[in-house]
């Protein structure tokens, strides 16, 4: 089961600081959205008025057509998990582990206790003894293993190694395949995310910078593998995002759709083409909106 | 790590008993206070023993030691309910669980556990009864609501049950009221609202002891010390039903606070 979002207008302040301005991105149901941008853009904000942890100061938020705030039967459909969650921190996690078994009416116990196994995490120790890397291993246990129709997982991979980082993608791509859900990813490490995102949308300085299937973004741009000097010459009067050297072969990334007659000439230049790379139009569109 | 189809359904255990947002929470809350609470009374009934034997042994034992449980009774239930105030509302909320059934369960479970307090001290009272009887020692009470002055053993225990009962609610209702106002206003705010949060505990502490039936010379006193125990029951189950409400509104309108590492 997945449900959609629909915000309007909103704006989320704390005292004179203005977290979300105006912002209104909807979320389909059912797709795995890439929620991006810089610290202190207001993706946590966004995600806490999504699960009703906060009310917005103006504005409409709709999560499977009603406004979240104290509203149990949306409240118990999306579950947030701040980057290594808000479990009880003096409580074993195999106590909440069955607390949540009992209040969570999608929770899968079964699936928790084989991920506490696979994350390598003692069901007996308290999270107040955890590392910050096995916090967020935690994090991701309850995320996954309730299974909400809407799961929003803010930086939860916080801390955690590369292979437990890794199994969590994993985990997350066959759980939401075996399991179709809404799922909203806030991460810095788009290079990581981005393989198994598909809608993006980036924020900045609260607004909505860009709010588009992953498809189309890539589509955006193109990047450009080969010889140096052949690639030099075909960048020439185009904008580019980014640029990598190894020894003779360079990687450029450019901004705008390539038309055909242009794919035709990297081919015959004997250059490779490849979709854009997230993080470097994140990088691209965010700067540049700070120059402003 | 290990090799294994994470997603596979093949849990065989019976089902689990999804409880209602407010049951599921009450037995939580339950299970923490009772918890801490069995720890405290073993210490405490340690203690008391250590006291009584050294009081035996270097002077006269000539009071029930219960209800000099009362301070404890009251404020460790406030230390434990405040705590349990601020560090619970992000776990409820995450949980998918609105502040309504918290607000509900925090309640309930504060009356439940005032009739555990007062039972298990009532109870303590009459083993203590027999024990100072078998040595020969005065049972009488001198603490509490003033009908108790001057009262022993179990002619004292149904006032002395509503007088514990009347305290631990107290605590605990005080408690969540001052925590949930320093979760949702911060160290300052908090801090300026003790008079509204703190003090009805305290005025209630005094209303409910022996102590304020001392003579007093000005209006307010002479109230005080002319209440009648229907008077002080009344005026406290009013108090608390106050303190009871403002809790609930506080908590249904608390946002839960940003993490900080």
């Amino acid at each position: 089961m997945s449900i959609g979002v629909e915000v309007r207008d909103l704006t989320v302040a704390y005292g004179r600081t203005v977290a979300v301005d105006h912002a209104g991105p909807t979320i389909q149901p059912g797709t795995i959205c890439g929620l991006l941008g810089r610290n202190g853009s207001g993706k946590t904000t966004l995600l806490s008025v999504l699960a009703a942890f906060r009310r917005g100061r103006s504005g409409t938020v709709l999560v499977d057509g009603e406004d979240p705030w104290e509203n149990q039967r949306v409240m118990a459909q999306v579950c947030l998990i701040r980057e290594s969650g808000d479990p009880a921190s003096d409580v074993e996690l195999r106590d909440t582990v069955g607390l949540l078994e009992q209040l969570r009416p999608t929770f899968d116990r079964a699936f928790a206790e084989r991920l506490l196994e696979t994350l390598e995490l003692d069901p007996g120790r308290t999270p107040a003894k955890l590392s910050r890397g096995k916090k967020s291993a935690f994090g991701v246990v309850v995320g996954l293993a309730t299974r909400a129709p809407l799961t929003l997982l803010d930086e939860v991979h916080l801390g955690m190694d590369a292979p437990s980082r890794y199994a969590f993608y994993d985990t997350l791509i066959a759980d939401y395949a075996a399991h179709p859900r809404t799922v909203v990813i806030s991460s810095h490490l788009i290079d990581e995310v981005q393989r198994i995102l598909e809608h993006v949308i980036i924020l900045d300085r609260g607004r909505v910078l860009l709010d588009e299937d992953a498809e189309t973004l890539r589509s955006r741009g193109v990047s450009v593998t080969g010889p140096t000097d052949a690639v030099d010459a075909f960048i020439d009067g185009r904008r580019v995002l980014s640029r990598r050297h190894l020894g003779r072969t360079s990687q450029v990334t450019v901004y705008g759709e390539l038309e055909p007659a242009g794919a035709a000439a990297a081919h015959t230049a004997g250059l490779e083409l490849g979709g854009v790379d997230l993080q470097d139009l994140f990088v691209d569109l965010t700067s540049k909106e700070a120059a402003r | 790590m290990t090799d294994v189809d994470l997603t596979a359904a093949v849990d065989r255990r019976p089902a689990v008993v999804r409880r209602s947002p407010v049951a599921g929470t009450v037995r939580w809350l339950l299970r923490t206070h009772l918890r801490v609470a069995a720890w405290v009374g073993a210490v405490a009934g340690v203690v008391v023993v250590v006291i009584l034997v050294l009081v035996d042994r270097f002077g006269v034992v000539n009071a029930s030691a219960v209800p000099f449980a009362r301070q404890g009774l009251l404020w460790f239930p406030f230390t434990l309910s405040s705590i349990l105030a601020t560090s619970y509302v992000n776990v409820h909320v995450a949980m998918g669980l609105t502040r309504r059934a918290l607000g509900r369960a925090t309640v309930l479970t504060a009356l439940i556990m005032s009739l555990v307090y007062a039972t298990v001290l009532i109870a303590a009272f009459g083993v203590e009864g027999v024990v100072y009887h078998a040595l020969g020692w005065p049972h009488a009470v001198t603490q509490g609501l003033p009908a108790l002055a001057g009262t022993t053993g179990t002619a004292a225990a149904p006032m002395l049950f509503v007088d514990f009962l009347l305290l631990a609610a107290a605590g605990q209702l005080c408690g969540l009221f001052c925590g949930i106002v320093y979760y949702r206003a911060g160290g300052l705010w908090g801090t300026l609202a003790l008079p509204l949060t703190v003090g009805p505990v305290v005025a209630l502490n005094l209303w409910l002891s022996t102590e304020v039936t001392g003579s007093g010379t000005n209006s307010v006193a002479a109230f005080v010390q002319d209440a009648g125990v229907t008077e002080r029951i009344a005026v406290t189950v009013v108090v608390l039903v106050v303190v009871g409400v403002a809790y609930l509104w506080v908590v249904r309108v608390t946002v839960v606070r940003p993490l900080t590492s």
